[in-house]
This record gives C-alpha cells, sequence and structure tokens, in this order.
C-alpha cells in the first residue's frame, strides 16, 4: 500500500529568495491490487510526486509510506518494497543487460536470481542483447531494461513515469499485461501518463494534478459521473433520434481541468 | 550498529564498472579512427615520464626537514584554499550524482550513509592514482617508498574529505549562515593577509625587495611569513595534522615513531571521513527543515498573508541575426552571468599575478614587457580552463547543435565568441590598472589590447580544435584524460615557444625595416616597430585563427554523436 498524506514539496526558484510549490498537501491512498492513473498538464507535480514516494526527492511537508515504512523514516525498508521506471531510463553504460539486472538483483539481495532474469529477458525480448553493453541498446531497449530491472524483485508499489515511452507495440501490450497481472498480485501501482487510453484501459484509479494541487481523486467511475454525466454531447442519428453518446475520457480530463 | 563503509553490491558495481572501463579504454586506444592521436598521446607520455624519471633518478635529494614543512604547508594551503572556494561559490549539491546513480542508486534500498561512503571511496581511487605520482616524483627524497605513498594517499584523503565536509555543511546552511561564514573567511584572510604583510614589510631589505623588476621575491616573502605563523599558538595546531602525514612520508627510520606517526595519519583519515558522513547527516537533516521552512513562506505569501516579491528579471536581448552567431553567443553569455562568481574567481589570482610586475619601481623598459608577457602567459595557460564557454561545456549539447538552423561555421564562431570576449575583459583590466598606475603609456596599452583580441581568437580555437579531435567530460578522470592532458599540455608549450621565437624573429624584422627601410621623421623607429610587430602579428594570428576555424568547423561537421559521445555513466 502506498500512503500519501498531506504531501508538498517545493523547490527554490533561482535567482529568487522564495521557492515554488511543485505539489501541495496531497493526500491520496493506493491499496494493494490498485492501479492509479496520475494525470496532469505539464508541471502539474507528477513526477515530483512520484520521485518523492521512490525516496529520490525528500518531501517539504507531510509523510509518505509504502507498505507501512515512511520514505523519511524508514527508507531503506520502504525502498526494498518500491519499484521505479523513470520516464527516460539512465543506465549504467559501462555494464552489460546481464550485469545491470544482477547488480538490481545484489542490491535487493534476491536469491538465485538467475532464472527469473532469462524469463524476463525472454518476455521483453531481450535475450539477444543480454551481454550487449547498456550504451549500444536504443531508447525502446533501455526502457525495456528498466522495467526488467523494476520487474525483477517482488515489489509491493510500483511506481511508473511514463513507461510507455519508447516502447513499440509489442512491448506496450507486454507492459500492460504484466502491470496488469502484478497488481493482481496484490502491488500497488501508481503509473504517471499523458496517454488516455491507456489510463482508461488499466487503471482502476485516477487522480489528477494541476499546479501542484489535487484536482480529482476517485475510481474512474465517479470522474465519469463527476465531469462527464451533465455535459454528455447528443448527436442525431440518420433516423432523426437523438442518441447521447457517452464523453471519452479526454473529453472529461479537460473538463476535469477547466 | 552498522560498521559498513558501503554496500557490498556497490563494492561490485564499483568492480565491475573498472573492468569495463578498462576494456573501454583498451577499444578505444586501438579505435582505428583514433590510432593516431592516440599512438601521439602514448609517445609523448612515454616521452614525458620517461623524461620526469631520468630527472627524478637524478635529482639530489632535499633536506628532510625543510621538505616535510614545504609539504605540510602545501597541503595546508590547498586545503585552505579548497575551503575557502567553497564558502564563496554559490552552493552546490556536494556529492555529484550522474543521472543514473540518481535513479538507480538512489532509488535502492541502501542506507545513505553506504551511499555517501560509496561516492568517498571513488573519491579514493583518484586519491591513489595522485598518490603514486607524488611518490614517482618524490623518489629520491623517500626512503621507504610505502612509507611516502602511504603518508600521501592518507594526506591527500585527509584534504579530499575535509574539503566534501565543508561543503556539505555549507550546503545544509541557510543563508544566513552562509553569508556568516563567508564574513568570518573574508576577515580570516584579510587579517591573516595584512599580519603578513606587516611582517614582510617590517623586515629591513623590505624597500630594496619591491624596488626590484623581481617583486615576486616579495610576494614569496608574504608566503614565508604565512609559513612562519604556522610554527607556534594556534596556527601550530592548524598544522599539526598536516605536519603527521609529512613525517610518514619522508620518515628516516622504521621505527616506533613512524608506527605512531602512520596510526594518527589513518585515525585522521578516517576521522575526516567520518565527518564528511556525519556532516552529510546533518545536512539531510537541516536542508529538511529548511524547506520545510520555505514552504511555509511560499504558502503564506501564496495565501496574501505576505508581501508579494517583485520578480526581478535581467534582460538580455537576443540578437535575431548574425546567422544564428549572435543566439550562440547570448546563450554563452547567459551561462558567463550565472557562473560569474566562479568566472570572477578564476580572474581575481590571474589579474594579481600579471599585476606583479607593476610593483617593480624605476623600470620603465622592463615593466612593460614583463607586464604583457604575464598577460599572454596567463591568458595561455589559466584562463582557457576557466572560461569554458564554448565547445568543451557543451558536450551533451553537440548532437543538439548540429541540429540547428545554422551553418557550421556560424556555429564555431558563435561558440567562441563569449570565451574570447571575456579573456580580453580580463585584459583589458590588467591593462587598465596598468595605466592608472602610470606603468606605461596608456596608447602603447591601448594598443597591446587591441593586438591581444586576435591571440585570444586563436588560443580558444586551440583548444577547441583539441577538444574536437577527442571528446571529453570534465571533471572526468583516467587514463585516456591523462593521455589527453599530456598531448594538450604538449601542444601547448611547443605552440608557445614556438610563437615565443617567432615574435621575436619578426620583432627583429620590424627593427630592422624601421630603422633601415621606413625611416621618416614623423615617427620614431620605436613606435614604428611596435606598430609594425603589433600589425605583421595581427595578421598572423588572425591567419592562423581563421584556419583553426575552418579546421574545428570540418571536425565538427565529421562529429558523430552516435560514435563520439563520450560516456558519461
Amino acid at each position: 500500500m502506498i500512503a500519501i498524506n498531506n504531501f508538498s514539496k517545493c523547490y527554490p526558484c533561482p535567482n529568487e529568495s522564495g521557492s515554488a510549490i511543485a505539489v501541495s498537501e496531497l493526500t491520496a491512498q493506493v491499496l494493494p491490487g490498485q492501479i492509479l492513473g496520475l494525470v496532469g498538464r505539464n508541471g502539474a507535480g507528477k513526477t515530483s510526486t512520484l520521485k518523492s514516494i521512490a525516496g529520490i526527492l525528500s518531501a517539504s511537508g507531510g509523510a509518505i509510506e509504502v507498505d507501512g515504512f515512511d520514505i523519511a523514516l524508514n527508507p531503506v525498508e520502504a525502498k526494498q518494497r518500491t519499484a521505479w521506471v523513470p520516464d527516460d531510463p539512465e543506465l549504467f553504460n559501462d555494464l552489460t543487460v546481464e550485469q545491470h539486472l544482477k547488480f538490481v538483483a545484489s542490491v535487493y539481495q534476491i536469491t538465485s536470481p538467475d532464472n527469473r532474469i532469462t524469463e524476463l529477458l525472454a518476455d521483453f525480448e531481450l535475450e539477444p542483447k543480454r551481454h550487449t553493453p547498456a550504451s549500444d541498446l536504443s531508447r525502446g531497449m533501455r526502457q525495456k531494461l528498466a522495467i526488467c530491472c523494476a520487474w525483477l524483485q517482488a515489489p509491493k508499489a510500483m511506481l511508473l513515469d511514463e513507461p510507455m515511452t519508447g516502447l513499440d507495440p509489442y512491448g506496450i501490450r507486454m507492459l500492460k499485461q504484466s502491470i496488469t497481472r502484478e497488481a493482481e498480485k496484490g502491488v500497488a501501482v501508481i503509473i504517471s501518463s499523458h496517454l488516455l487510453m491507456m489510463v482508461e484501459d488499466i487503471c482502476s484509479d485516477i487522480l489528477i494534478l494541476d499546479q501542484g494541487q489535487k484536482k480529482f481523486y476517485g475510481t474512474l467511475d465517479q470522474l465519469k459521473l463527476r465531469f462527464g454525466g451533465s455535459n454528455s454531447s447528443s448527436t442525431g442519428n440518420a433516423h432523426g433520434n437523438d442518441q447521447s453518446s457517452p464523453m471519452s475520457l479526454e473529453e472529461i480530463y479537460f473538463s476535469a481541468l477547466k | 550498529m552498522n560498521l559498513r563503509i558501503t554496500h557490498p553490491a556497490l563494492h561490485r558495481l564499483l568492480w565491475q564498472r573498472a573492468s569495463a572501463k578498462i576494456h573501454n579504454l583498451g577499444s578505444r586506444l586501438f579505435a582505428p579512427k583514433r590510432w593516431f592521436i592516440n599512438l601521439l598521446a602514448l609517445s609523448l607520455a612515454f616521452v614525458w615520464l620517461s623524461q620526469i624519471l631520468f630527472s627524478v633518478f637524478f635529482r639530489a635529494p632535499s633536506d628532510p626537514g625543510l621538505l616535510a614543512e614545504r609539504i605540510a604547508l602545501g597541503m595546508l594551503g590547498f586545503t585552505i584554499w579548497q575551503v575557502t572556494k567553497v564558502i564563496f561559490r554559490k552552493p552546490v549539491e556536494p556529492f555529484e550524482w550522474t543521472p543514473c546513480e540518481l535513479q538507480i542508486l538512489k532509488t535502492a534500498p541502501i542506507d545513505r550513509p553506504e551511499l555517501i561512503g560509496y561516492r568517498l571511496l571513488t573519491t579514493v581511487y583518484s586519491v591513489l592514482l595522485k598518490a603514486a605520482c607524488f611518490v614517482l616524483v618524490m623518489m629520491p627524497d623517500l626512503n621507504f617508498l610505502l612509507a611516502g605513498f602511504a603518508g600521501s594517499v592518507l594526506g591527500l584523503a585527509f584534504c579530499e574529505f575535509v574539503k566534501t565536509a565543508a561543503e556539505v555543511v555549507l550546503h545544509g546552511t541557510g543563508k544566513r549562515g552562509r553569508l556568516i561564514s563567508r564574513m568570518l573567511a573574508a576577515t580570516g584572510i584579510t587579517s591573516l593577509l595584512v599580519v603578513c604583510i606587516a611582517k614582510t614589510a617590517s623586515q629591513p631589505d623590505a624597500a630594496e625587495m619591491l624596488a626590484t623588476p623581481a617583486a615576486w621575491k616579495f610576494l614569496l616573502s608574504i608566503a614565508y611569513a604565512a609559513g612562519q605563523l604556522t610554527q607556534d599558538g594556534c596556527g601550530a595546531i592548524i598544522a599539526s595534522p598536516f605536519r603527521i602525514f609529512s613525517k610518514v612520508m619522508l620518515t628516516q627510520t622504521l621505527d616506533t615513531v613512524l608506527i605512531g606517526n602512520t596510526l594518527n595519519a589513518c585515525a585522521l583519515a578516517a576521522g575526516s571521513f567520518w565527518a564528511a558522513l556525519n556532516a552529510d547527516r546533518w545536512m539531510v537533516g537541516s536542508r529538511q527543515r529548511l524547506e520545510r521552512r520555505s514552504l511555509q513562506t511560499a504558502k503564506s505569501m501564496s495565501a496574501g498573508a505576505g508581501p508579494a516579491r517583485s520578480r526581478r528579471t535581467r534582460r538580455l536581448a537576443v540578437p535575431r541575426h548574425l546567422c544564428g552567431i549572435g543566439s550562440l553567443a547570448w546563450r554563452q553569455f547567459l551561462s558567463a552571468w550565472h557562473y560569474r562568481s566562479s568566472i570572477f574567481f578564476s580572474f581575481l589570482l590571474p589579474v594579481i599575478l600579471c599585476c606583479v610586475p607593476l610593483f617593480a619601481k624605476n623600470n620603465r623598459l622592463g615593466t612593460p614587457i614583463f607586464l604583457v608577457a604575464s598577460v599572454a602567459f596567463y591568458s595561455y595557460l589559466l584562463l582557457p580552463a576557466a572560461l569554458m564557454l564554448d565547445f568543451r561545456r557543451d558536450v551533451d549539447r553537440l548532437a543538439l547543435l548540429k541540429t540547428l538552423p545554422v551553418s557550421t561555421i556560424h556555429i564555431v564562431i558563435g561558440q567562441l565568441i563569449a570565451p574570447v570576449v571575456l579573456c580580453s575583459v580580463f585584459q583589458g583590466i590588467v591593462f587598465l590598472i596598468a595605466a592608472s598606475m602610470g606603468a606605461t603609456s596608456a596608447t602603447w596599452l591601448l594598443l597591446c589590447w587591441v593586438g591581444f583580441i586576435p591571440m585570444n581568437l586563436m588560443i580558444m580555437a586551440f583548444e577547441n580544435l583539441i577538444f574536437l579531435l577527442h571528446p571529453y567530460r570534465r571533471n572526468k578522470e583516467g587514463i585516456d584524460v591523462f593521455l589527453r592532458t599530456i598531448l594538450t599540455f604538449t601542444g601547448k608549450g611547443l605552440v608557445w615557444g614556438a610563437g615565443a621565437a617567432l615574435v621575436l624573429l619578426l620583432a627583429m624584422g620590424c627593427n630592422y625595416v624601421a630603422t633601415q627601410v621606413l625611416v621618416t621623421s614623423a615617427i620614431s623607429p620605436a613606435v614604428m616597430t611596435t606598430l609594425l610587430l603589433i600589425g605583421v602579428c595581427s595578421v598572423l594570428v588572425i591567419s592562423i585563427s581563421t584556419v583553426l576555424i575552418g579546421v574545428m568547423a570540418r571536425l565538427f561537421d565529421q562529429y558523430d554523436p552516435a560514435s563520439d559521445a563520450v560516456a558519461m555513466n
């Protein structure tokens, strides 16, 4: 479970003495098995939130817990239970694909990871690149390797920041399936994405951020009910009957941000 | 209690990366595209190293006591200089993490002290290399090589960790704390200088020292006076750790004293390591408190509780024309403004050093020559490293630069403008000081300054040409960087020597023309010689710069981001 309580994050403004608030007093909870879609405009505070949950950034206010462990008070325990897939994966260019996975296995103290490594490399079509240095991988393959590193451990929480970037259609399908599979196993998942169709496909809940503020937090049905119900567009068909068609998630999203 | 310095997985990572780096170095050294430059660098490295070894083996050993004192004070001076720089510069994240370390290591279940231990351990590797070089150079003075190496490693590690601890503390300090530390440091340094200058000036031969062209003797005496301050009282306490390291390095006998000193040195190095770790622990808490406080302020301001601070923006119009040159130069000038304090400090020392000849009194002929030679020397040696506002800073943006709708030649010119202008500003400041002190004729200084501008272009073009031949990342360490440094240094030395010889020949030629061919009553032969020399040199330097810019443009055109890009992680 991921519990975000009153979380705020501010950054010092360059050339000014003040600070800019990236996220303000955000409260949300992602239960085991839940997949939360984190959406919002650029600069809404999505990545700051994810990075703070992952332990890259410290919270300026409030608290974040992963599986009951506070990321500020028990960072090692919290990180042990968290998997992080960044939007632009940075890898150790000197290490090969296999060395990356073995390093991650040793950091997360995974005993006998070889079978799992082979399985993941086959799933994400990286087996032929097993001994290739990360510097020689394409953008999509780097993304796949970052996903494999995250999938290697058995996390309780998964954080994915624009995970589909650079993936081919097969990779996208594979990733969607495995996210759903992991959620079914009881992992709490947060996905930040601008691909609303993907969010609609796999997410059970949605959190819309706008300028660091929570705009909406609830299930997709609640979102549709709140922002899509009254604004349904009417279209006439060939027989002259008016038929009310439901708004797409994209339309609902824009309506929520208004 | 966790007594591990770092996580076992990080040891494995360090080892794997080191072996991968060696493998990559091998493939880079024998890459067909770079075989010529690598062969040249290796040959020069061999020549240099054999020459150093030759001179080292035939050098008479220095007086151990005096040398130990000099090494200790050298390390003390270096540490003070490093800490002063840290205090006065804009606070930056003390531990530099590559993006991949940030993404992989910072999200991994690794305790922060272990991560910091990993970062500090990576510093120790460079310390080992430096200590090995130091031992090589100091061989005739070392009775026991192992003790010399151990003392150097521990001493250098101590300096590094103290500097890191200072960086960490400053990063965790608020604005007011930083201001107080700056004021304290400024007061301390000024008092120290005043005391040393007063001590030197009170010597009977002070006036005589100032009256000679070699006024550097006076500066040396000031440094000597500073060294004297470490002989007793507070100074002795501050210098005492460094004396322990030098005693270990230059030990004469293997006895219990050496064992005691080595244990002390180990304790000091371990203590500084521990101090850096604990400083980091304190810094994390302090940063969190500062962030919470600024969050409260930001919230109250956004709620209208506080006065809205007017946003100050500095306007600098982007030049829209000049074929893209203006835009590129504008970007580099913005960076220069951003790093203005670092640039100011890197200018300060060369300006002081260049002005040393001005202290020499009653020398109308020597002073201007010494002044110009100093300006040329520092412009050539120090400023290119301080003014990396060109291709050298854009190692990660070379691919982006290639996509700009600007012709290659214009990109090259645009990239060179900022360092050339700033270099000229430095020279202008020195000449202005010289003119205001009445050291020599203002017109002559103005002519020299104008003459220096094309030389600056040539220097910066030369630096960038070397960079484009072999792109590298700043702050990177390793054998390939060592080879590159050797190549650059040797190349620059050769060009400097050849340039000086050429200027001398040209001066003789111009003197001949001025006294034998263009004899006129309107202009004196001396002025005519100067004018001719500046004119000829300018034409020559501009021609060389044009060729260099052309070659740079060609190299930049040939730069392949896929194969020539330097690894970052």
